[in-house]
């Protein structure tokens, strides 16, 4: 709310601006002058990126210049030199409120499309909050990597992917997380959604005998939730290399 | 008087557009982007910290140069010049304890000052490139690293600037405006001069220089006070260049008690006096882009702040009635003009280092009425003080600035 009460006292300040700059600018040459407003404002509203700033700074100096050079011409009277200044003044000031406004607004629709992307990444998995986002997974499965292969430990991977083609990945994949979390100690076997397709468990401190035990479990948890014979997603289970994301890749490479 | 008025106007309309230049060049090098550069090699280093009595910043000062992170061969000389506090007591603690420290005790000699200790601090190492920093300062981890990386990649680089940022920038009025001040050097004198000729500036501490080139020089000038305005005139004399690292950071104190910044800018004063003497009689000094750091120093120390004066004198005459009526130039606009790039180049600074906030905007606005006008009690000091030597054939003793105690 702070944020859109200043852009509006910057629109405020930029009309009362103009309008005061449109009652002095009743000298005929002057108010050729003010016609650079047009392109400048037109210019910075097309860029409206870092470089305005640098057309805001030669506008100030630019004009400071013009109206030296009409005082030095004109030979202008004490009275008409302050009279530029105050023009002058009052220009400056309307472009850069101006160039505050298109900051301040760039600046709430960079955070608003920078919003967006996070909850469109965050709505793609489901709202379990026990559930890890993909990145902290990572995160925490190299520090779980790196203290297993210090104590020479193995660690093993389910990885349970849906079909692209399916109709109810949004179901399959509550399911899978459900079940996941119910029967896995969600502080010690980690658990994250790789998209909206791919569900994975990394169990740490067991080899694939101790990983088919844990499919056991999670299978019996699972066939009390779904009917069919045959599950709708594909189970693989995979010794962790250097790191999970490794471990898929060359998943992928076998597939292929 | 017509006339006399006209060919200063002349002098306004130079310095001003010359400003004005500046200031947009100096955005513009912020602007455009710096190529990323790593190195396969890394060159040795020493980094010289002259010290005389810095016991209150010795160990945070020895606490960063540890903090350091820099892939070649890096060693720290702290050249101890006959310090009586507790500066030595702290420099063996850390040379104890780490390798990359040494303590060095520089021998009693004339004159005092930083160049002749900088002179022996490079008798008694031998590294490719040696670095100086103040016995206040505080660099970032990493600003070694970015200065000999555009030091070894720029075209005829002898060296590399950093900058110099304030570190107790908000404890009072003074120090806000010292910042300021600070800032808009960086990008006027160095951003802006980079951009337009290629010449970078020395600015005392945060520089990076090759051995071979300050050999070729004959080491620093024992006798010049501003000696990094000094040798910046003989460096690019040669026809090298000193790039300016904007990445490089250091932080240092400025002065907190008007006291102390009066002694310690006419020190400075006294040297670009010094310097605009040699100038004088040095033609070299007067070619190539050398010529671009004469006329600026003439500019800054000498054009500026006559000016100054001149558009205080034309205010105070105006406010008791005499108005230069007959006057064909436009007087109220010239000194309009110089208080406008003189705020745009502040605004500016501040923009660019994302400092502008409305204290510091507002402290920006009045600068031009307060600090700048320091500057013609500075000229007028200094020039007494350099007169006053002359007349007695007297050495001008080096005033080494006062320190505070900074928590970190």
């Amino acid at each position: 709310m702070r944020r859109y009460a200043l852009s509006l006292l910057l629109l405020v300040g930029l009309l009362a601006t103009v309008l005061v700059l449109y009652q002095m600018t009743f000298d005929i040459t002057t108010s050729i002058l003010h016609f650079l407003l047009v392109p400048v404002l037109i210019i910075m509203t097309l860029l409206n990126g870092r470089k305005n700033f640098l057309i805001l700074i030669s506008y100030v100096l630019i004009m400071g210049f013009l109206y030296l050079i009409l005082s030095w011409y004109n030979e202008a009277s004490n009275e008409r030199q302050l009279s530029y200044i105050g023009q002058h003044l009052l220009s400056s000031v309307g472009v850069f409120l101006y160039w505050l406004f298109l900051r301040q607004l760039r600046s709430v629709f960079e955070e608003n499309a920078s919003l967006q992307k996070r909850v469109a990444l965050l709505e793609g998995f489901s709202a379990s909050p026990q559930l890890l986002s993909y990145s902290e997974f990572l995160d925490r499965t190299d520090f779980l990597i790196a203290g297993a292969n210090r104590r020479q430990e193995q660690n093993m991977l389910l990885h349970l992917q849906i079909p692209y083609a399916s109709l109810n990945k949004k179901t399959i994949m509550q399911q899978l997380t459900d079940a996941g979390l119910k029967v896995f100690r969600a502080h010690y076997d980690v658990m994250s959604q790789r998209n909206r397709q791919e569900f994975i468990i990394f169990l740490q401190n067991t080899d694939h005998r101790g990983a088919e035990i844990a499919w056991q479990r999670y299978e019996d948890e699972l066939r009390q939730r779904f009917t069919v014979l045959a599950f709708p997603f594909q189970i693989e289970i995979l010794p962790v290399k250097s790191s999970v994301e490794e471990t898929l890749k060359q998943r992928k490479v076998v597939d292929q | 008087m017509n006339l006399v008025l006209n060919v200063i106007m002349a002098i306004f309309w130079l310095l001003l557009l010359y400003y004005s230049y500046l200031t947009i060049a100096g955005i513009l090098d912020r602007y455009g982007r710096k190529q990323p550069v790593t190195l396969t090699e890394y060159p040795s280093i020493a980094i010289l910290i002259p010290a005389h009595n810095e016991g209150i910043v010795m160990r945070q000062t020895l606490e960063a140069m540890m903090g350091i992170e820099y892939p070649g061969k890096l060693d720290v000389f702290l050249l101890d010049d006959q310090s009586q506090d507790e500066t030595q007591e702290i420099a063996l603690e850390f040379t104890t304890m780490f390798s990359r420290v040494h303590y060095i005790h520089v021998p009693k000699g004339e004159p005092i000052g930083k160049s002749r200790v900088l002179n022996y601090g490079l008798s008694i190492t031998d590294s490719e490139y040696f670095l100086i920093f103040d016995a206040d300062n505080q660099p970032k981890a990493d600003t070694v690293t970015r200065l000999v990386e555009q030091a070894m990649t720029q075209k005829n680089a002898c060296g590399a600037v950093g900058i110099v940022k304030t570190i107790n920038a908000t404890t009072n009025l003074l120090t806000r405006m010292i910042a300021i001040e600070f800032q808009v050097f960086q990008l006027i004198m160095q951003s802006g001069r980079w951009k337009a000729f290629k010449t970078g500036s020395l600015a005392g501490t945060n520089m990076l220089l090759k051995r071979d080139v300050i050999e070729e020089l004959g080491g620093y000038d024992p006798y010049a006070l501003a000696e990094d305005a000094e040798l910046t005139m003989r460096i690019t004399a040669l026809g090298y260049t000193l790039p300016v690292v904007y990445e490089a950071e250091t932080w240092e104190q400025e002065p907190e008690t008007m006291k102390v910044y009066m002694k310690q800018r006419t020190r400075w004063m006294l040297g670009n006096i010094y310097l605009l003497e040699k100038s004088l009689r040095t033609r070299d000094f007067w070619k190539g882009s050398t010529l671009v750091h004469s006329l600026q120093h003439i500019m800054t120390y000498l054009l500026f702040i006559f000016l100054l004066l001149i558009s205080d004198i034309v205010l105070i005459l105006g406010l008791f009635g005499y108005a230069f009526d007959e006057a064909t130039t436009p007087l109220i606009m010239f000194w309009f003009m110089t208080y406008l790039v003189y705020t745009i180049q502040i605004l500016a600074a501040q923009e660019l280092e994302g400092t502008a906030t409305p204290k510091n905007v507002l402290v920006g606005l009045i600068m031009y009425f307060t600090y700048a006008q320091l500057f013609v009690i500075l000229l007028f000091r200094g020039m007494y003080a350099y007169l006053k030597s002359k007349v007695r054939k007297e050495v001008i003793v080096w005033d080494k600035t006062k320190r505070v105690k900074i928590e970190s």
